[in-house]
């Protein structure tokens, strides 16, 4: 577990010690090592566009970008929201009060859902973390459907300690929204936030519906995909191909690194996956109430 | 109230109270101590020659109960309990542990084998769970299994308290657990059962999963605290502290209430573990009967043969008599062939001479199935049981009640082992027995030879550091993944913790933030770092005439040494033969196969200097430091005809070296030196493993921790000249043999004093001969003589010229 630079150092430090005829409390100077001369760090804002937003546990970068500068004909997509986002007739049947009761009357198909409650109450989000457990989640990426577009936003804890602020702000967006929409986020996403905000005594109260569109998309293509990864559907379904993408098990190391050096560029490909995760979604979602090609 | 039929008219001590009114014989098999001895004398082989069995007979006295009452009465559904089991008194030391426990202290309880020690933790925890609906306790085991014994204590006092039951949610919490259950246990448990592993691993990094638990944690209790010392203990010590810092986090401040077993400091051992001033219970209060503490040493082939006959052979005849006798009897072994050995022995002579006996026998060691040894554990309380042949597996402390003898076959390796396997036996009232037999081993023939020394040697120190840099570098790390390290945190942890912390910094494993230090680093500590020197990976054993079914388990050091191919595998006394071991997938295929032999493996340890990294003269002797590996394997099989113990084969085999990369000391006498011992008559060899010997008692009293956690070899093929080689026994080393490296003077220093001091003439146990080197685990006792006494005049010259006196 001890790497053999830090056996050797503990070793130095013993024989300070035992020099010293005493344990000191901290390191002697003697042992202590000139910190290295780091590159001038720089921090992501001065990469990224976006501003910090203050909020009641403090602040947090955001980094805004809006779908049509992200895809070259995003009109079809936006239409599709448009179509599914039309709200109901006030003379239907009363709104059903969560999501599963949302689901079991409209079964199928789920566009009745959307009808329901409108798509311009709708969130989607996608986190990246430090780990799977007990450990800081640090970006999260959420898209709302404004007028005309699509609005990405990332929300980003420019270290540890922003991590409370962060989640503070996701807790209060949750608020504003209708339902969530989420890629496994019933088992990791949510859970996840719920236990770093009981972590940082943070009140995480929500309710909102939640609409995990991994479990749609197995009912509808579990036997001709070899696996239900968002990357696979991005491929199969999307017939869009990532070039570039950060593997899943670098991203906490480069958020690490961010903290402990500042330096942002390498961080740049993180905030990339996760946009590209969120769109996927945002994407995916209206595929899924589309009749099934034949291909 | 109303009466509850149960009732019984005798009035019981308190400790009985986890073991519900099991057999209580009418009247004792044995109604004195003189009559035990008697039986003894009658078992001596009358035509023998050489030098009659019985050695010694002590009888210890019996001692009457002391009472106490509580300064508070109980609640009444906890009062109820008690009533209804018709218990009336707390002895003394009980009663005095729950009134400290309800005033709010720390308590470690220090007394005998079945005097009824959980009582003093269970009550004051029950009492809290129900006067506050929300509050927690964690228990903590060192093994699983006494987890499992303990929660059926727990769920006995819930079946007799209809309030208790409904406030009490409770179950064990570990490796076996499976995963709806740890989620209810998670949610909703208020009395939860695990071990300092799955603290470490399983509950710790997780805790905001556990914020409910941890936020109403009220009491942890830590039982058999007397397992937690050296390596181990330093990393438990370790363990409670970050519990102790998550709990604050959520908000809770829980009491620690622990139990140990015989050592010679548990109060230090308990505040060591703690981190904090813990109240000590050690008078003890509860009766007992006089006991015959007994030595018997098998008789030599004639007045001039220095051999002797078996010990598993003799501990067998004892057994049988007194089963015959009707007295409850357990024979403790060193090894798992030796307990299945004797079984195999009694059990043949059982069904001779007296076949209803047969079947109330039963082995029992680690390697069963965990139903098997429910079922032992369940007959051996109820009485049914009239005999078992155990490995330390049954000397701590799970639940069977008192039996009326204890066998121990060979001298246990600590002082405090011996008190602990002879308090197996011993009723409330009724005699007991207790006897050594003795191995033809120097270390026990020299206790055979001084009987008065064993009698007035206390039990040993237990010894942890929780400050040891490695240690503490591991438990930091996995301390700051679950919650950044403050300044006052880092206190807690010790006076090297913060310097520590900045190495960790420098490393790039930590980073500051306003005063606070995160893990900064992808990895997941916890999951590198093991609490214990050996893994507790298991190989599986698969019968293939059954389908293969599991047969049993062994763990993954020892599966190498007892289930290579064609080994002879022994399991409740029937012969397996072993078809196939495979090391990757870890399972030994085997079949019944009747045979008259078993098998012994030959191993073969060295140790190879990877590197010099210091070295220096100490007068003309050279002292160095360096890493090493230290590789065993077992090389080649023996097999040996049951009872006559006759070598009938020997097979080379061909198994894969199991491997431990540590740092090793040497000192290597200069050719000078051993000349001038030579010349003096002596053999500088013998010297050299007298020094060795002294070295592995010297150097944990100056680094803090447990003999068997550092180890010594004498070789000469690394460095070509004779060398005495003393490592760490933990992978990448701990810094026992860095600081020895350091300190050689002033450890050879105490050496010699300590030899020179010791009252002893040619050496003994407590000098130069040293009862931890002793064969492997997995070896017969009876098969290999142990290592010699080494000559002490040789080593106190060697000393003498190496210190330059
Ligand atoms: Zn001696």
């Amino acid at each position: 577990m001890i790497s053999s630079t830090l056996r050797q150092r503990i070793g130095e430090m013993l024989r300070g010690e035992a020099a010293a005829g005493r344990a000191g409390t901290t390191l002697d100077p003697a042992v202590r090592r000139p910190r290295e001369q780091r590159i001038v760090p720089t921090s992501i804002e001065d990469i990224l566009p976006g501003g910090m937003l203050i909020g009641r546990e403090g602040a947090v970068f955001v980094h805004e970008r809006l779908y049509t500068e992200l895809n070259e004909r995003p009109t079809p997509l936006l239409k599709k929201y448009e179509q599914i986002g039309r709200l109901p007739d006030p003379d239907e049947a009363p709104v059903p009060h969560t999501l599963p009761e949302a689901i079991e009357a409209l079964d199928p198909p789920e566009r009745g859902l959307f009808r329901k409650f409108g798509h311009r109450r709708m969130l989607f989000l996608d986190i990246e973390t430090c780990g799977l457990q007990s450990q800081p989640v640090f970006l999260v990426g959420l898209c709302h459907v404004g007028e005309r577009n699509l609005v990405l936003r990332q929300l980003f804890a420019r270290d540890y300690a922003e991590e409370r602020s962060l989640i503070a702000e996701v807790e209060r967006v949750l608020g504003e929204h209708d339902f969530l929409v989420t890629y496994n986020g019933k088992t990791f996403d949510l859970p996840f936030l719920r236990h770093r905000a009981v972590y940082h005594r943070l009140r995480f109260e929500t309710r909102i519906p939640h609409l995990d569109l991994l479990w749609m998309v197995r009912r509808r293509w579990k036997d001709r995909l070899p696996d239900c990864r968002l990357k696979t559907l991005e491929w199969r379904v999307l017939r869009r191909l990532r070039a570039g993408d950060i593997d899943g098990s670098e991203i906490p190391g480069a958020y690490h690194e961010y903290v402990k050096h500042g330096q942002p560029h390498r961080l740049l490909p993180v905030f990339h996956h996760n946009l590209l995760d969120v769109v996927a979604m945002v994407e995916l979602l209206p595929r899924l109430f589309e009749p099934e090609e034949e291909r | 109230m109303k009466t509850n039929p149960v009732r019984s008219s005798q009035q019981v001590g308190l400790g009985d109270l986890l073991e519900p009114q099991p057999r209580q014989a009418a009247s004792p098999a044995v109604e004195s101590i003189e009559e035990f001895k008697t039986l003894l004398l009658s078992l001596q082989d009358a035509r023998g020659r050489g030098e009659p069995e019985l050695v010694r007979a002590q009888s210890l006295p019996a001692r009457p109960a002391r009472y106490g009452e509580l300064a508070e009465p109980l609640p009444r559904a906890l009062a109820h309990v008690l009533d209804a089991q018709g218990i009336g008194r707390l002895y003394s030391h009980q009663a005095e542990a729950i009134d400290r426990a309800r005033a709010g202290k720390h308590v470690v309880v220090a007394t005998g084998t079945a005097s009824g020690k959980s009582l003093g933790y269970h009550i004051p925890v029950l009492e809290r769970l129900l006067l506050e609906r929300e509050a927690t306790a964690l228990y903590l085991f060192p093994t699983k299994a006494l987890a499992q014994d303990q929660l059926r204590g727990l769920h006995r006092f819930a079946d007799a308290s209809r309030e208790l039951a409904l406030a009490l949610a409770t179950g064990t919490y570990d490796g076996d657990t499976p995963a709806p259950a740890r989620r209810k246990l998670r949610e909703r448990g208020n009395a939860i059962l695990t071990n300092p592993d799955m603290l470490h691993q399983g509950i710790l990094p997780y805790h905001a999963r556990w914020s409910r638990f941890l936020s109403n944690l009220r009491f942890v209790v830590v039982d058999e605290v007397h397992t937690y010392r050296g390596i181990f203990g330093s990393h438990v010590a370790n363990v409670l502290r970050r519990l102790r810092r998550i709990a604050r986090h959520y908000g809770a401040e829980p009491q620690f209430l622990l139990s140990s077993a015989t050592v010679r400091n548990p109060q230090e051992l308990a505040e060591i573990l703690v981190g904090d001033d813990v109240h000590i219970v050690d008078n003890d209060g509860s009766p007992r009967g006089p006991k015959l503490f007994v030595l018997w040493n098998p008789r030599t082939f004639g007045p001039d043969s220095p051999e002797r006959r078996s010990a598993s052979v003799d501990a067998e005849r004892i057994l049988v008599a007194l089963m015959k006798r009707g007295v409850q009897s357990i024979v403790f072994t060193k090894a798992r062939v030796v307990a299945e050995l004797i079984y195999r022995y009694a059990r043949e002579r059982l069904e001779r001479e007296s076949r209803g006996l047969a079947d109330l026998l039963s082995p029992y060691r680690g390697g069963y199935l965990p139903e098997e040894r429910r079922a032992i554990e369940r007959r051996l309380f109820d009485g049914e049981l009239r005999g078992v042949i155990s490995t330390n597996a049954l000397e701590l402390g799970i639940d069977v009640g008192s039996l009326d003898a204890s066998i121990l076959v060979g001298f246990p390796n600590t002082i405090a082992s011996t008190w602990q396997q002879a308090g197996r036996s011993g009723r409330k009232q009724a005699p007991s027995l207790a006897v050594v037999v003795a191995y033809e081993d120097p270390v026990d023939q020299y206790l055979m030879r001084h009987p008065s020394y064993f009698f007035g040697q206390s039990p040993e120190n237990a010894v942890l550091d929780p400050e040891n840099p490695y240690v503490l570098a591991s438990q930091l790390s996995c301390a700051a993944y679950e919650l950044p390290l403050r300044e006052e945190d880092e206190a807690v942890f010790g006076r090297r913790a913060t310097a520590i912390a900045e190495l960790l910094e420098e490393e790039g494993s930590f980073k500051s933030l306003d005063g606070l230090r995160y893990w900064s680093s992808a990895e997941y500590p916890a999951g590198k770092v093991n609490l214990r020197t050996i893994s507790d990976d298991t190989f599986t054993i698969l019968d293939q005439t059954r389908e293969n079914a599991v047969l049993g388990t062994v763990d993954s050091i020892s599966a190498p040494e007892l289930l290579y191919p064609e080994a002879i595998y022994l399991h409740e006394g029937d012969t397996y033969f072993v078809r196939d071991l495979d090391l990757k997938q870890k399972i030994a295929y085997v079949e019944p196969r009747g045979v008259d032999y078993y098998t012994q493996p030959v191993l073969d340890t060295h140790l190879k200097l990877e590197e010099t990294r210091e070295s220096k003269k100490l007068g003309g002797e050279t002292i160095g430091l360096g890493p090493a590996a230290v590789s065993w394997a077992t090389v080649a099989m023996k097999k040996i005809r049951f009872r006559s113990l006759d070598a009938i084969g020997y097979h080379p085999l061909d198994l894969p070296r199991q491997k431990l990369d540590t740092v090793a000391l040497w000192i290597q006498p200069g050719e000078g030196t051993r000349n001038q011992v030579k010349i003096a008559g002596m053999n500088p060899r013998e010297g050299m493993s007298g020094l060795r010997n002294l070295l592995i008692t010297i150097l944990p009293l100056h680094v803090m921790c447990d003999r068997p956690d550092i180890g010594g070899i004498l070789d000469s093929a690394n460095l070509g000249e004779p060398t005495i080689f003393i490592y760490d026994r933990y992978p990448g080393g701990l810094g026992y043999a860095e600081r020895g490296y350091a300190i050689i003077g002033e450890l050879l220093s105490a050496s010699l004093r300590l030899v020179e001091d010791c009252p002893c003439e040619l050496g003994c146990p407590s000098c130069v001969g040293l009862p931890v080197l002793r064969p492997a685990q997995q070896q017969d006792p009876d098969l290999y003589g142990g290592w010699p006494i080494p000559s002490k005049a040789a080593t106190v010259a060697l000393l003498r010229r190496m210190l330059g006196r």
